[in-house]
C-alpha cells in the first residue's frame, strides 16, 4: 500500500485541529464497536464454569479456564452429532468442490465469450449479469425439488451444484473481463505459430490471467464458506453439516446449552478464520478491490 | 476474436457451465412462477396435483404479515444502501485522511467481520441484545430490544452493518487511492478548509465509488435471510420478518403454515423486485448517458 | 488439463458415492423428532437392542432430528418416494397432510389383537387418525403443564397448591411480583413456538367449556360457533393479564421454548416454566431430581378463577408411522408393535419417559420407580380432571389466533379485534 499517497493526503488536512480530533474519536469509537462483541464473547469463553454467570458482564474474567472449549466439542459430537473438525471439513470439501467446479467451467465459458463469436452472446451475457442480483432464496424451492427429483438431496452434490448454478455468473464476469484485456497481439502471435483453441488458452491466456483467478477464489471463497440457507436445507444428515448451519443448530436444539458453551462453540468457529484472515488479509482485501472494481 | 464466423467447437467450451446455469439457476428461477400457481405441502410425490392460479397471490396480498415482511425488506434494502455506505464513506474519508499511522491494521480490523459467517454474527449479538444480555448491563437499562417491534428491524440493520462495514470502505479506500490530489493541493491553495475539501471536493469525485457501494450493498440487502434467521427468527410475531424469512416460514418452518406454493409466490414477488430496480436502473443509466 | 479432468470427475464420483453406500443387510430407518430428549434417545437404543435381538439379519438404524427442522429432513424424504420405513410426523396438521399423500399404512388394518389390547383407548386418538383409522402408533405420553421450582417458591413466601391442583392467575400475578423483586422471573416462556400459545389458550377455554366433553374450540375453528363468547374472551383476557403485569419478561417474545424458556429456567433464571411437558422428565436439572429429594413441582396451567375444574393438557408426544413405500412393511409393522408393547412402556419407564400405552402396564408399579419426578409425572396423568385436546388441524385458524395473541402482548391489538378477526376469518355467520 502506498504510503506515500497516504501521508501527502494527509498533509492537506494537517492544519485543522478540529479535523484532527473529529477523526480520531470517530474511528476509535467505530473500532471499539467492531472489536467489542467478540472479545466479550472470547471473555465468555475463557472464563470458568462457575464464574460465567456471576460476573456476566465484565470483559475480564474473574477466573480462567478452558473448560467450556472442552464442553463445546464434547456437546457438538453428542448433541449436534457432528463434532468440530468433520463440520470444518465439510465446508472445506463444499468449498473447494464448488469453487474448483465454477473456476474451472466459467474459464472455458468465458474464453468462449471473450474470443469467438457465437449467435446471442451478448443477450446470454446480459442474463448472466442480471442473474447475479437474484438472491438465492428465489431459487430455493423449485431448486428443493429438482434435486430432490436428481436423487441429490441430502449429498454434498447437492449444494455443490446449487452453488455453481448461481456462481458461475460471477466467474464468467470476472474472467471474461480479464481476457479481453490482455493484448490481442499475444493471442495473434499464437494463431500465427499455429496454436489450437485449446493451446491458445491454456499456453497463452492463463498464465497471464492469475490475479483474475485469484480474485475469483476470493469472492467465491467467501460466498460459499459462509452459505447458510441452501446448506441448512439440502443437506439435513448432521454427519454432513457445514460450519453454518452447525451453529444454527446450536442456537435451536432442545439440549440446554450454557453461555459458556454457547460461547466457546461460537469462537471455535470464529477463530481459525480470523487465523486464516489475518495471514492471508494482503489477499482477500486485494481481491475484493479488484473484484470490486471490475464490476 | 479468434475467427470470424460462430463455429461448432465454441459450443464445447461454452455448455459446460451454460449447462449448469441453465439447470441450476435459469429454470428454478422460471419454475418459481410456474410453482406459485399450486398449492403443495411439500410431502406429495406428485407436486401438481392441486393447480390453484392466482389463487396464492390473493392469499398474500390479504396477509397483514407480508405487507410487514415488504416492508422490512425495503427498510432493511434502504439502510443498507444509504446508512451502511454513508457510514463508510464518512470512515473511509476519515481514515485517509486522518494522518493515521495505523490505517492499513485499522482497516484490516473493521473488514475483518465480513469473512464471518452472518450466523456466527447472529449468534453473539443475539447474546448482546438480550433483555439479559451485555447492552442493558452497559445502558442500565432493562429494556427487551429484540421484542420492541419499533425498533427490531433497526436493531437487525445495525447488525448486518456492523459485519459488512469494512468491505464498503476496502472499496473506498481503493477509490481514495486514485484520487488526484492536485485538486486537493489547489483547494489548499484557494484557502479551503477540511469541510469544505470533503463535501466539495472529495466526496464529488468519489460518485462513482459510492454508487457501486450502492449496488453492491443492493444486492446484498435482498439476501438477508441468515441474519434475521438467527437473530429474531421472524419474530417478535413476524414483526421483522423479510420476504426471504417470510418465504421460508410459509414454506419449511414446523409449525408453520405448509403451503409451498405460496413460498413460491414470495419467491416470484422477489423476482419481480429485483428485475423492475434492475430494469428502472438501466432506464435511469439510459437517460443519463443521453 | 485433461489430467485434472479426469483427477476431478473421479473426485466428483467418489463424493457422490460416498452418500450411498450398499448394504448387504435388511436395514431398517426409524426416524423422529425427539433429537434432545435422553428418555426417548435411551429407550429406543434398547428397543433396537432387543428387535435386532429377535430378527437376526436386520439392523435397525434410528436417527432423530429435531423439531424444528425436521420437515425440512421429512419432505424430500417422503416426496422422493424413498423415505423412511418407520417415521414420526409431527402432531398436528401435518398428519393429515402426509396420510392424504398416501405415505402411511393404515395401522387399524393391519394389526393383530394383542397390539389391540396394549393400546387400549389409544387407538381413538383423533390427531393420529383419519376417517376413524389409525395411522400414527403413539410412543411416549405426557401433561403438559407448568413446572416450578420448590425451593424458589418457598422463597418469595408462597405456598403450593394441592397436587393436580394449580395457581389461579391472579396468584401468578403476585407471584410474578414478588419474583420480579428478586430479580427473577415468575414463569420462563417461550412464544416463538406458537404451540406455547396455542395449547394454553385451549386448557383456559376447556377450563370454561360449559358443553364439556365437546370440543367447543374445535367447534370454533370450524366456524361452527361464534369466538364472541365468555370462555374465549376469559382466555384471552387471562393471557393479557399475566403479560402486563409481567409474570414473564417482556423479552419472551422473541424467546423460544426449548433453547432458550427451557434454558434460562435450568439456568434458575425464573420461578416456573411455562407450557413445559413430561417429555423433559429425563432432561429435568439431576440436582433437584435426585433419589432423595425432589425440588420440582408439577401443576397444571393457571385457572382462570378459584373455583375452576382441573384442566388438563395430557397428550401422546412422538407418534410413529409405517410408510406405505417400505420395502420392508412386514419388519417395520413389528417394530412399531414392539415400541407399543408393555416391555417398550416399562422400557420407557425406566429411563423417565411416561409412556403411551398403559392399558396392558400396572400403573402402580410404574410410579414407584426411583426416579422422583417421573413418579409425579405418572400420578399426574392418572389425576381426573378434564382433559384438554390440543392437537387440531386448521393449520390457518390456529396461525390467525396466534397471530392475534402475539399481537396483543405487543399492545398492537385488543381482545374485541381478536374476536372479530377470528370469526371473520372462520366463516361464522351469525
Amino acid at each position: 500500500m502506498n504510503k506515500e499517497k497516504i501521508n501527502n493526503y494527509g498533509a492537506t488536512f494537517k492544519s485543522s485541529p478540529a479535523f484532527y480530533i473529529t477523526t480520531r474519536l470517530v474511528v476509535l469509537f467505530f473500532i471499539i464497536i467492531i472489536i467489542f462483541p467478540l472479545l466479550y464473547t472470547l471473555s465468555l469463553s475463557i472464563r470458568s464454569p462457575e464464574t460465567v454467570y456471576s460476573a456476566k458482564y465484565f470483559l475480564i474474567p474473574e477466573e480462567f479456564s478452558f473448560a467450556s472449549y472442552i464442553d463445546a466439542f464434547a456437546y457438538a459430537e453428542q448433541r449436534l452429532k457432528v463434532t468440530f473438525p468433520r463440520m470444518f471439513l465439510n465446508s472445506m470439501v463444499v468449498v473447494v468442490s464448488s469453487v474448483s467446479l465454477i473456476i474451472f467451467l466459467s474459464i472455458f465459458a468465458a474464453f468462449s465469450f471473450s474470443h469467438m463469436k457465437f449467435p446471442m452472446k451478448e443477450s446470454l451475457y446480459n442474463v448472466m449479469i442480471a442473474s447475479v442480483a437474484m438472491p438465492a432464496q428465489v431459487l430455493l424451492i423449485p431448486m428443493f425439488y429438482l434435486l430432490i427429483y436428481f436423487g441429490i438431496i441430502n449429498t454434498y452434490l447437492a449444494v455443490i451444484l446449487a452453488y455453481a448454478g448461481f456462481l458461475i455468473p460471477i466467474g464468467i464476469l470476472i474472467l471474461r473481463m480479464f481476457f479481453e484485456q490482455i493484448p490481442y497481439e499475444l493471442t495473434e502471435a499464437g494463431i500465427t505459430d499455429g496454436a489450437s483453441d485449446l493451446q491458445l488458452l491454456t499456453r497463452i491466456l492463463l498464465p497471464l490471467a492469475k490475479p483474475a483467478i485469484a480474485t475469483c477464489i476470493i469472492l467465491l471463497f467467501l460466498d460459499t464458506w459462509n452459505e447458510f440457507v441452501y446448506a441448512m436445507i439440502f443437506m439435513q444428515d448432521a454427519s454432513i453439516h457445514t460450519v453454518p448451519v452447525a451453529l444454527a443448530k446450536l442456537g435451536t436444539s432442545r439440549y440446554h446449552i450454557n453461555i459458556g458453551t454457547y460461547s466457546a462453540a461460537v469462537m471455535i468457529t470464529i477463530i481459525p478464520v480470523l487465523i486464516i484472515f489475518g495471514v492471508f488479509q494482503r489477499w482477500f482485501i486485494a481481491g475484493i478491490t479488484m473484484g470490486a472494481l471490475k464490476h | 476474436m479468434i475467427s470470424k464466423k460462430f463455429q461448432i467447437k465454441t459450443i464445447f467450451y461454452l455448455f459446460p457451465a451454460l449447462f449448469i446455469f441453465l439447470v441450476f439457476n435459469v429454470i428454478p428461477g422460471l419454475s418459481s412462477l410456474v410453482l406459485s400457481f399450486f398449492e403443495f405441502s411439500g410431502f406429495e410425490t406428485n407436486l401438481f396435483q392441486k393447480f390453484v392460479g392466482f389463487e396464492n397471490f390473493v392469499k398474500i396480498y390479504h396477509d397483514k404479515y407480508f405487507w410487514i415482511a415488504l416492508k422490512n425488506t425495503f427498510l432493511f434494502v434502504f439502510g443498507a444502501v444509504f446508512i451502511q455506505t454513508g457510514i463508510a464513506l464518512m470512515l473511509s474519508v476519515f481514515i485517509f485522511f486522518g494522518n493515521f499511522k495505523y490505517s492499513v491494521l485499522v482497516r484490516s480490523i473493521m473488514f475483518f467481520p465480513c469473512v464471518l459467517a452472518p450466523v456466527s454474527v447472529g449468534l453473539v449479538w443475539k447474546k448482546i441484545l438480550e433483555q439479559d444480555g451485555v447492552l442493558n448491563a452497559i445502558l442500565g437499562l432493562d429494556f427487551s430490544w429484540l421484542s420492541t417491534i419499533s425498533i427490531v428491524m433497526w436493531l437487525i440493520i445495525t447488525v448486518n452493518t456492523w459485519q459488512w462495514i469494512g468491505y464498503n470502505l476496502v472499496i473506498y479506500y481503493a477509490g481514495l487511492q486514485s484520487l488526484n490530489i492536485e485538486l486537493l493541493e489547489a483547494a489548499d491553495i484557494d484557502g479551503a478548509n477540511w469541510s469544505q475539501k470533503i463535501f466539495s471536493i472529495v466526496i464529488p469525485l468519489l460518485w462513482p465509488t459510492t454508487i457501486l457501494n450502492m449496488i453492491l450493498n443492493l444486492i446484498g440487502g435482498f439476501r438477508a435471510f441468515d441474519i434475521v434467521y438467527v437473530l429474531t427468527r421472524g419474530g417478535p410475531a413476524h414483526y421483522s420478518e423479510v420476504l426471504a424469512s417470510y418465504l421460508y416460514y410459509y414454506s419449511f418452518a414446523a409449525g408453520g403454515p405448509n403451503k409451498m406454493g405460496v413460498g413460491s409466490s414470495v419467491a416470484f414477488i422477489i423476482f419481480a423486485c429485483i428485475l423492475t430496480i434492475a430494469l428502472v436502473r438501466i432506464i435511469v443509466m439510459r437517460k443519463i448517458t443521453n | 488439463m485433461f489430467k485434472h479432468f479426469r483427477n476431478f470427475l473421479i473426485a466428483l464420483l467418489l463424493t457422490f458415492s460416498f452418500s450411498s453406500i450398499v448394504r448387504s443387510e435388511t436395514v431398517i430407518n426409524v426416524v423422529d423428532w425427539q433429537g434432545g430428549v435422553d428418555g426417548i434417545t435411551n429407550a429406543y437404543a434398547d428397543f433396537v437392542k432387543k428387535f435386532e435381538a429377535e430378527n437376526p439379519g436386520v439392523k435397525v438404524e434410528y436417527t432423530q432430528y429435531t423439531v424444528t427442522t425436521y420437515n425440512e429432513y421429512l419432505k424430500p424424504a417422503l416426496s422422493s418416494g424413498h423415505g423412511p420405513d418407520v417415521f414420526a410426523v409431527y402432531p398436528g396438521p401435518d398428519v393429515d397432510e402426509v396420510v392424504k399423500a398416501g405415505h402411511l399404512v393404515n395401522l387399524s388394518a393391519e394389526m393383530d389383537d394383542e397390539w389391540r389390547t396394549w393400546l387400549g383407548n389409544n387407538i381413538n386418538i383423533p390427531e393420529l387418525g383419519r376417517n376413524g383409522n389409525l395411522y400414527m402408533a403413539p410412543q411416549d405420553a405426557f401433561t403438559e403443564e407448568i413446572w416450578v421450582y420448590k425451593d424458589m417458591i418457598a422463597d418469595l413466601g408462597f405456598e403450593l397448591p394441592a397436587f393436580g391442583d394449580s395457581y389461579t392467575v391472579d396468584e401468578w400475578v403476585e407471584i410474578g411480583k414478588a419474583a420480579k423483586a428478586k430479580g427473577l422471573d415468575g414463569l420462563m416462556f417461550g412464544p416463538v413456538e406458537s404451540w406455547c400459545v396455542l395449547d394454553g389458550f385451549a386448557n383456559f377455554v376447556n377450563q370454561q367449556n360449559a358443553d364439556y366433553p365437546t370440543d367447543v374450540l374445535d367447534q370454533a375453528y370450524d366456524g361452527e360457533i361464534s369466538w364472541d363468547q365468555p370462555m374465549f374472551r376469559d382466555a384471552l383476557n387471562a393471557y393479557k393479564t399475566l403479560h402486563e403485569a409481567g409474570v414473564w419478561r417482556k423479552d419472551s417474545l422473541s424467546m423460544d421454548y426449548q433453547v432458550q424458556a427451557w434454558g434460562k429456567w435450568i439456568d434458575r433464571e425464573g420461578v416456573g416454566i411455562y407450557c413445559n411437558g413430561d417429555w423433559f422428565i429425563s432432561s429435568a436439572p439431576p440436582d433437584h431430581n435426585t433419589a432423595d429429594s425432589l425440588n420440582i413441582y408439577m401443576m397444571s396451567y393457571p385457572k382462570i378463577s378459584a373455583d375452576s375444574p382441573a384442566t388438563y393438557n395430557k397428550a401422546t408426544g412422538t407418534n410413529l408411522g409405517v410408510n406405505a413405500n417400505s420395502p420392508n412393511k412386514d419388519l417395520a409393522l413389528a417394530f412399531v408393535k414392539l415400541t407399543n408393547s408393555p416391555w417398550a412402556s416399562s422400557t420407557f419407564a425406566g429411563y423417565g419417559q411416561i409412556p403411551a400405552n398403559l392399558a396392558a402396564v400396572n400403573m402402580d408399579e410404574l410410579a414407584a420407580s426411583p426416579n422422583l419426578l417421573f413418579n409425579d409425572g405418572i400420578k399426574m396423568l392418572a389425576t381426573e380432571g378434564r382433559n384438554t385436546n390440543i392437537y387440531y388441524t386448521q393449520a390457518e385458524e390456529m396461525k390467525a389466533l396466534y397471530d392475534g395473541i402475539m399481537e396483543m402482548f405487543l399492545g398492537v391489538t385488543t381482545v374485541d379485534e381478536i374476536i372479530e378477526k377470528m370469526n371473520k376469518f372462520t366463516g361464522f355467520s351469525g
